[in-house]
């Protein structure tokens, strides 16, 4: 996953992740990322978010914890995150807890997961869409019963992964994004 | 050849002179490592400062894009979750000891994860015995009353 340093040094990034939704609209979400150039850093990191749209009192609407720098080495990592039924979000990576939140409006109704590349967007300043998405392929994951599943997940399910690129596959259907031009860019996740 | 007697009286000048050894060793440690404080007391100053970490904070220009108001407090981990009074969080790389900059801004903060959002507030944390980032926070309330409850371990 590659970003040019002057890019970065203007306050952009490009990640990989998985993005899971909740809410009732699907306003909140939790979200575990493999990122270059985020906070002007001009290394390679995990990082975890936790937005409420509703927080319990006195808290934060956003988190952003980092968890660990990493490489560019291609290393294979698994994301999951897991929705409880005690109304808790679980976040691993490969079978390390990463984090846990709990409260602030949960809900899974009929939000989904997605997981993709993303790349913030640059050249006329920091602006409402700042960030631009090509969260366009699919999740693993599982139901109630623990049943694996592909394809977009919505209703009922607690479970999804995002694998990563392992040996012959590429992204962006796997975790290790590349740069590919701006031609990926759209508005809005979907 | 030595005698029963011999062999005893050597038995118990060796386990004298162990003992002796480690007693000295024991001394020589506790002179060269410090007393560690007592709990709550103020800590020795860390590597990084308070205008650092205002500094770096203000220095990110397309994340705080307008400062109001901006404060600095040196706390922990642990101290910072008491005074959020949160208890069932759980981050793995957060450990409870960990000496932390709290850095809170006010005016409009755009945090790179958060779609394009903008808070009115912003706490950036930074580790205060290597200047790396812990944590971002951000809210919609004029000023985040948690940094108001924090103690500041660098006054």
């Amino acid at each position: 996953m590659t970003m040019p340093d002057y890019l970065v040094d203007a306050g952009n990034h490009i990640l990989q992740g998985l993005w899971t939704y909740s809410g009732s609209p699907c306003t909140s979400f939790v979200e575990q990322v493999y990122v270059y150039g985020l906070d002007y850093h001009r290394y390679y990191e995990y990082a975890l978010v936790r937005r409420y749209e509703t927080p319990p009192p006195g808290q934060p609407s956003y988190q952003h914890y980092p968890d660990g720098v990493t490489s560019n080495s291609g290393e294979y990592v698994m994301f999951q995150t897991e929705y409880t039924s005690d109304t808790t979000w679980r976040m691993w990576r490969g079978a390390s807890l990463r984090a846990q939140f709990s409260g602030g409006g949960l809900g899974y109704g009929s939000c989904i997961a997605q997981a993709g590349l993303e790349v913030s967007r640059y050249g006329s300043g920091v602006q409402s869409g700042y960030v631009s998405y090509t969260m366009n392929h699919d999740t693993y994951w599982y139901d109630q019963n623990r049943q694996g599943k592909g394809g977009w997940a919505q209703g009922t399910e607690r479970r999804y992964q995002q694998y990563p690129c392992y040996l012959g596959q590429v992204p962006p259907n796997c975790l290790n994004g590349q740069w590919n031009s701006g031609v990926q860019w759209s508005a809005n996740k979907p | 050849m030595r005698t029963p007697r011999q062999r005893l009286i050597g038995f118990v000048a060796s386990v004298v002179a162990g003992i002796f050894a480690v007693s000295v060793g024991v001394l020589v440690a506790s002179t060269l490592v410090d007393e560690p404080a007592a709990l709550g007391a103020p800590a020795a100053a860390p590597p990084i400062t308070r205008q650092q970490v205002i500094a770096a904070t203000k220095g990110r220009q397309t994340i705080a894009t307008r400062i109001d108001r901006i404060e600095a407090k040196l706390t922990t981990w642990m101290e910072f979750q008491i005074a959020r009074g949160v208890t069932d969080e759980f981050i793995a790389a957060m450990q409870p000891d960990r000496e932390i900059w709290l850095v809170a801004v006010s005016g409009e903060f755009r945090p790179q994860l958060a779609r394009g959002e903008v808070f009115r507030w912003g706490i950036v944390a930074y580790d205060a015995n290597t200047g790396a980032d812990a944590f971002t926070f951000a809210g919609h309330e004029s000023w985040p009353d948690m940094f108001a409850r924090v103690r500041d371990r660098g006054k």
